[in-house]
């Protein structure tokens, strides 16, 4: 079983620590999770197009940003004192700008 | 860091596919330090030639091989309202890997076989058939499986013993099987699986390597790249979506995320280690991995020069250039040529065999002239001889002797045809039949078509009539050989108006706003979009303009630019023909084209590179419409012309030319050409040749044109630079026109022979050589003698001359049709005009030809069932002889209807027609509507008049009545006349049509007026302001101002010397051509008016260039209708038609109206505010269109595309063409 939580992304912003864009710590439930492992890495990216075309069709300005949705999601296994958890966790890239998004939790594996 | 080599690459020649561009991906490979990469199109090779160059350039070493699909039968859907075409079903595919020259042998026959067989073949054995066919021990074809091979798909499945089959059946093929492993770490672990997987994904990769370890297959990573650069990944979604004729959406694009791009050694090698994690492996293995596909990329690098051939050269075998039965190979057998290897002594005993053959043939053409007992032949024979020798030397001679034999086959089919280009100044090319021009009679040289010096083949164009060209090049298969010929390709690219309908396409634009949005843009490159809505007024004064300057369109022309310049579908080349040795079909793929010649994924400059000889086969539609005239000379004057032997001195002919009354004739009719031979005054056919050199874009643009025609006229003496340079520059007054001056001044000044001087000429074309040049030309001239201020001033033409001028030899073979056309026109107008109007060879509209007879007393007769052929033909008019309109002109009339009429005729009544021709019903209606009939039934301009005289419109009526008496059977009871064989159609008292509804129908149904001119509604108007007509402009003064007016024919927007744009206007105003130029300062305010209305008002100032020279610097342009609008409106007074009222307010209409366009800026406002997806209602100023007092409404959608809300409703009083009946340069938007 596993539990989709990226409905709601506002409120699952992570405390991550990484090196060179790769998870290696972060909090979750008032606790600290250490990865131990890297299970799987992947890359997603989203209907960039409905937004332009929306905008385009009703006059609305273009965001160029909200059409810029790649996401690099892992998959970690990582430890805290209470247990063990496996999870996806994600980071929003830009191809467009250098700055970088805050981590989210988007997935939780039992 | 160990390297790695990309073994799986698309470029754009993978159509709509692939995002990068060949030299792009070989030049990020060295960018990376990559010393291999691959380039693997998808059932293209196309790429491959400038992929090699490149790779070249860039010290790194290609690799070649291709993506073929395994196609199903079953799964290939074609789209009919794309015009059949087919929609890529993403069927299996594997990528094969030429190693050596047999591998390039390979791939070359099975991409062929993909084309010539498409979908009802079976891979496996045509690799297997080739491999046996090509292969050695060290040479042959890699198969990469990957995942989406079939052995791919089925281990995504997991249906590992489907798998096993299917590699065991691969393995059976002889070729090097190689499983491929490719992640882009797709969302494996998101989605459901489907049938297919996720292919992508970094789980069926690890998948994919577990199976392949299990079958002790090699195994090698590759990333499938699309795309350089990550940026690039919405591109190939919208190719993807192009490519599918779909608009985008999640199911229709194949990448899940941007990771398909061209990763470093660095990246790959993270992949490899993620991909050997996912399947337990250990991080040993991922390297082991990587040495593998390295291992697997050296052994697939070619030789760019053994393997695929590049600067080798490939001429038909003497045999068959002598022998002309040769056999006709047909498509499904292109790919299984057999190719039986010419050794190096038997090619050279060929060429020998090759220069006797050639001697002989010219020393018997010398002999059939008379030219061997005479002073002059000893000049002949020593150029022939000169000639013969860098023939000899280069090894030529089969090619002269291939071309001859096209001509000569040409000849005999009774096509008229006549070489052009460089090889008109060859004696060997005029001896042999090939040139009609003698060169020693003009002076022309071989060196600067052919020379020692260089060793790629010369190239000779060759033109042809055009409606026969396909026969000529079918008479060519037949003659050589379909395994030794093959029409070129042509790649043709994105540029902006298709970037934006695909982009527009793909997003689901409405197609209403993308075709305006496009069309709005002249013919630009995709990349200058962007640029061309900031700088150009038309656009930047529309709504697209406001749009831009918001940012609105961003993101949408981020898109446009991105696919700017790539492929979009492979063509027949216009003209481009390529022959050789049997070893043809080993050398280059080839597949179908439209007109079912084989065709080369080579395109022009390919061939070249690979040593093909390529001919060019040009249809001229000018040697169509003189074959044509000829014939009905012939026809109807009983005179067999052979306009070939026509003396180049006709007085009648150089009157023509000289009063300007040029339109159709070759080379010669346009504006700026009618002008410059009004100032020229050409008087011998040298002349027209020199004529046509100046009138390019470099002499114009470097303003040689004004210090020739100032010597020519006498107003300054000629200057030649030194004396020993005036025999050269004599025949110009001094000027530098031509290519052979440049040589041999270089030849002159320096002592080098005119082969050297010849590669002079060629590097001052380049800025890099040109201080390498300075330095040897300088010390060189010094040491004979010239001054340094000589030399200073010589050097300053050359280079000032080295992209401009004109090659003497291409200009005079450009010349001969240029003088027979104006010579037709003199002496055999009406047959001229019948050729003209037949095959439409110039740039203006036929009804601006049409008038063009009128002002040159040909008499134009209406269509008549009776009396029209097919095409327009010569008829007895009195003592005179007019022309005839064609059957052909009429809209919708199919061949077989027209075949019907003529093979039927003559007819006694409608009743006749209808039931002996078959023709439907809308074409009857559509021929008594043009006027067909008029004569047949009496009815004139002057039935109108007539109570109880038949009309038109009574014809109209009978049709109906016929074809409801041949829908009942006969029945009379449900009709409302009485109709039918036999019977007469009754006058019901339907009015005749006026005159203004023949012209409209004339218009829309013949695309051009007959009955009356157009300008003749607006004479009221014209004699009111004062219009000056064309007839008249000569006796005008320079800087008068004056009004013109007339129907648009033409607007151009050519390089000038300013580097400006320049839009040119030609107008016809029933009294001849008028033109007018538009400078910047005229474009902000009047360039939307000017490109999108048809008639027009013009104000201009005169500006007298010579005797007969006249330009119109124009200060500002009406739309005619408008102002005809506003006149009549304001002449009906309540005393009764007052002109002077009528004049005035036009003159306040002009005053007020600089452009129509000011509404937009708030209408697009108020759009954009709206929120809305639906357009809203703005409010137009007054004296718009209608001039009307008030507010007139127009429907803005919110993109700025502009919509009449009566749209539907044709506007009344005025005639609009029903089409568009003017010419437009690519400068030109709409």
């Amino acid at each position: 079983m596993s539990k989709n939580v990226f409905q709601r992304p506002d409120s699952l912003e992570l405390h991550m620590i990484d090196r060179d864009g790769i998870p290696e710590s972060f909090r979750w439930h008032d606790h600290r999770y250490v990865v131990q492992r890297i299970v799987m890495h992947w890359v997603e990216s989203g209907p960039w197009w409905q937004n332009l075309s929306r905008s385009f069709f009703t006059g609305e300005f273009a965001d160029a940003d909200a059409g810029d949705v790649t996401w690099h999601i892992w998959r970690v296994e990582a430890q805290s004192m209470g247990g063990i958890l496996l999870a996806d966790v994600a980071q929003r890239v830009s191809l467009f700008s250098s700055s970088s998004d805050p981590w989210r939790m988007i997935r939780v594996l039992d | 860091m160990s390297e790695f080599i990309h073994l799986h690459v698309a470029s754009g020649f993978s159509l709509r596919y692939g995002a990068a561009f060949p030299e792009r991906i070989a030049q990020r490979a060295a960018e990376l330090g990559m010393t291999a990469v691959a380039l693997t199109d998808r059932e293209s090779l196309s790429g491959a030639v400038r992929f090699a160059q490149a790779c070249v350039e860039n010290s790194v070493s290609p690799i070649l091989g291709v993506e073929i699909p395994l196609i199903q039968t079953d799964l290939v859907v074609a789209a009919p309202m794309f015009g059949g075409a087919v929609a890529d079903t993403r069927p299996e595919r594997i990528t094969v890997l030429a190693r050596g020259a047999a591998g390039m042998i390979g791939i070359n026959r099975l991409t062929s076989a993909h084309h010539a067989q498409g979908v009802s073949r079976d891979v496996v054995a045509r690799v297997a058939e080739i491999v046996g066919d090509v292969a050695t021990a060290d040479e042959g074809l890699t198969v990469l499986l990957g995942p989406n091979s079939d052995v791919g798909r089925a281990v995504a499945q997991r249906q590992y013993q489907r798998a096993h089959d299917l590699l065991r059946s691969w393995r059976a093929t002889g070729a090097e099987i190689v499983c491929e492993v490719v992640s882009h770490r797709s969302r494996d672990a998101m989605v459901p699986a489907t049938d297919f997987g996720m292919p992508l994904s970094t789980i069926a990769a690890a998948r994919m390597w577990q199976f392949a370890e299990s079958q002790h297959a090699p195994t090698v990573l590759t990333n499938a790249v699309r795309f350089i650069d990550p940026q690039q990944a919405r591109v190939t979604d919208v190719l993807d979506a192009t490519r599918r004729l779909v608009p985008l959406s999640a199911k229709n694009v194949d990448r899940t995320n941007g990771e398909g791009f061209f990763k470093s050694s660095e990246e790959m090698r993270t992949i490899a280690l993620e991909i050997a994690q996912a399947g337990g492996f250990e991080k040993s293995d991922a390297d082991h991995l990587i040495a593998m596909t390295n291992h697997y990329g050296r052994r697939a690098v070619i030789d760019p020069q053994l393997d695929l051939g590049i600067g080798s050269i490939h001429v038909p075998e003497l045999d068959v250039i002598l022998n002309p039965s040769r056999r006709i190979m047909t498509p499904a057998t292109w790919d299984r040529a057999a190719s039986p290897r010419r050794t190096a002594a038997v090619i050279a005993n060929e060429a020998a065999e090759a220069d006797v053959v050639l001697r002989q043939r010219c020393e018997s053409s010398l002999h059939a002239r008379g030219w061997t007992n005479s002073q002059r032949s000893q000049e002949m024979r020593q150029r022939l001889e000169e000639e013969f020798a860098v023939i000899r030397q280069l090894g030529f001679a089969a090619y002269f002797l291939t071309v001859a034999e096209v001509v000569s086959l040409t000849r005999e089919m009774g096509v008229r045809v006549a070489a052009r280009g460089s090889g008109a100044g060859s004696f060997v090319n005029h001896l042999l039949g090939i040139s009609v021009l003698n060169p020693m009679d003009h002076d022309l040289i071989m060196e600067r078509f052919l020379s020692p010096l260089r060793s790629s083949l010369p190239d000779i164009d060759i033109d042809v009539e055009s409606h026969r060209r396909l026969d000529v090049y079918a008479a060519v298969f037949e003659r050589f050989g379909a395994d030794r010929v093959a029409c070129v390709s042509m790649m043709d690219t994105y540029r902006v108006r298709h970037a934006i309908r695909d982009v527009g396409n793909a997003l689901g634009l409405p197609k209403g706003e993308v075709d305006a949005f496009a069309k709005a843009f002249p013919h630009i490159r995709a990349r200058d979009a962007r640029m061309a809505l900031q700088e150009l007024p038309e656009l930047r004064r529309s709504g697209f303009g406001a749009l831009a300057r918001t940012g609105q369109l961003d993101e949408f022309l981020e898109l446009v630019e991105g696919l700017d310049g790539l492929p979009r579908n492979i063509a027949l080349h216009p003209c481009g023909v390529l022959l050789s040795d049997s070893s043809l079909l080993d050398r280059t793929p080839v597949q179908g084209s439209g007109a079912d010649f084989p065709m080369s994924h080579y395109d022009k400059d390919d061939v070249e590179t690979l040593g093909f000889l390529k001919l060019d086969i040009l249809g001229i539609r000018m040697q169509s419409a003189m074959s044509f005239a000829l014939t009905e000379i012939q026809r109807t004057e009983g005179q067999q012309v052979d306009l070939d032997a026509v003396p180049f001195d006709d007085v009648a002919t150089f009157e023509l030319i000289q009063s300007t009354k040029t339109l159709g004739c070759f080379q010669i009719e346009s504006p700026g050409q009618r002008e410059l031979v009004g100032k020229f005054a050409p008087e011998t056919f040298d002349d027209i040749i020199i004529d046509i050199s100046l009138f390019r874009p470099g002499p114009v643009k470097s303003d040689m044109v004004t210090p020739f025609l100032n010597a020519r006229q006498g107003w300054k003496a000629p200057e030649f630079l030194h004396p020993r340079l005036k025999p050269i520059l004599q025949s110009t007054f001094g000027v530098v026109v031509f290519h052979e001056q440049v040589i041999k001044i270089v030849a002159e000044m320096t002592g080098c022979s005119l082969a050297e001087a010849d590669e002079v000429r060629r590097g001052l074309g380049s800025w890099e050589q040109h201080d390498v040049v300075r330095g040897w030309f300088y010390p060189e001239a010094l040491k004979r003698d010239f001054d340094l201020e000589v030399v200073d001033r010589v050097w300053d033409v050359l280079r000032a001359f080295a992209s401009f001028g004109f090659c003497k030899a291409h200009a005079g073979a450009f010349a001969v049709p240029t003088y027979q056309s104006a010579w037709l026109k003199a002496h055999h107008p009406a047959a001229f005009y019948a050729g003209v109007l037949t095959h439409d060879p110039g740039m203006y509209p036929k009804r601006l030809i049409l008038e063009d007879a009128r002002q040159m007393g040909v008499p134009v007769l209406g269509l008549d069932i009776n009396r029209s052929k097919a095409e327009f033909v010569v008829e007895n008019v009195g003592d005179g002889l007019g022309i005839r309109i064609g059957l052909s002109q009429l809209k919708g009339i199919s061949d077989a209807e027209v075949d019907s009429i003529v093979s039927s005729a003559p007819f006694v009544d409608i009743n006749d027609v209808w039931n002996r021709a078959s023709i439907s019903r809308p074409t009857m209606e559509r021929l008594v509507l043009a006027g067909a009939f008029d004569e047949l039934h009496h009815i004139s301009a002057a039935s109108r008049q007539r109570r109880h005289a038949t009309s038109r419109r009574d014809l109209l009526v009978h049709v109906a009545e016929l074809e409801r008496w041949r829908s009942t059977g006969g029945a009379r009871e449900n009709m409302l006349f009485e109709a039918g064989p036999g019977l007469v159609p009754l006058a019901t008292g339907l009015p005749e049509m006026d005159a203004a509804e023949r012209v409209q129908a004339e218009l829309e149904l013949l695309g051009m007026e007959i009955s009356h001119h157009i300008m003749d509604f607006h004479e009221p108007l014209m004699a009111a302001l004062g219009v000056t007509r064309a007839r008249d402009l000569l006796n005008t003064r320079s800087r008068q101002e004056v009004l013109i007016a007339g129907v648009k024919v033409a607007t151009q927007t050519p390089p000038v010397r300013s580097g400006k744009r320049v839009i040119f206007l030609t107008l016809d105003d029933a009294t001849g051509p008028l033109d007018a130029a538009f400078f910047e300062d005229a474009q902000g305010p009047f360039a939307h008016t000017l490109f999108h209305s048809w008639t027009l008002l013009v104000r201009g100032v005169i500006r007298r260039t010579g005797p007969r020279g006249i330009s119109i610097r124009a200060t500002g342009c009406w739309d005619l209708q408008a102002v005809q609008s506003v006149f009549d409106e304001a002449c009906r007074t309540e005393s009764g038609f007052d002109v002077s009222a009528g004049q005035q307010a036009v003159w306040d209409f002009m005053d007020s109206v600089s452009d129509v366009a000011d509404y937009e800026d708030e209408g697009v406002e108020e759009a954009a505010a709206s929120r809305s997806s639906r357009p809203v209602m703005s409010r137009r100023r007054a004296g718009g269109m209608g001039g009307t007092p008030g507010a007139t409404r127009v429907l803005v959608h919110p993109s700025g595309f502009r919509q009449s809300p009566w749209a539907d409703i044709a506007p009344a009083g005025g005639i609009t063409p029903p089409t568009k009946l003017w010419h437009t340069s690519p400068g030109s938007p709409g």
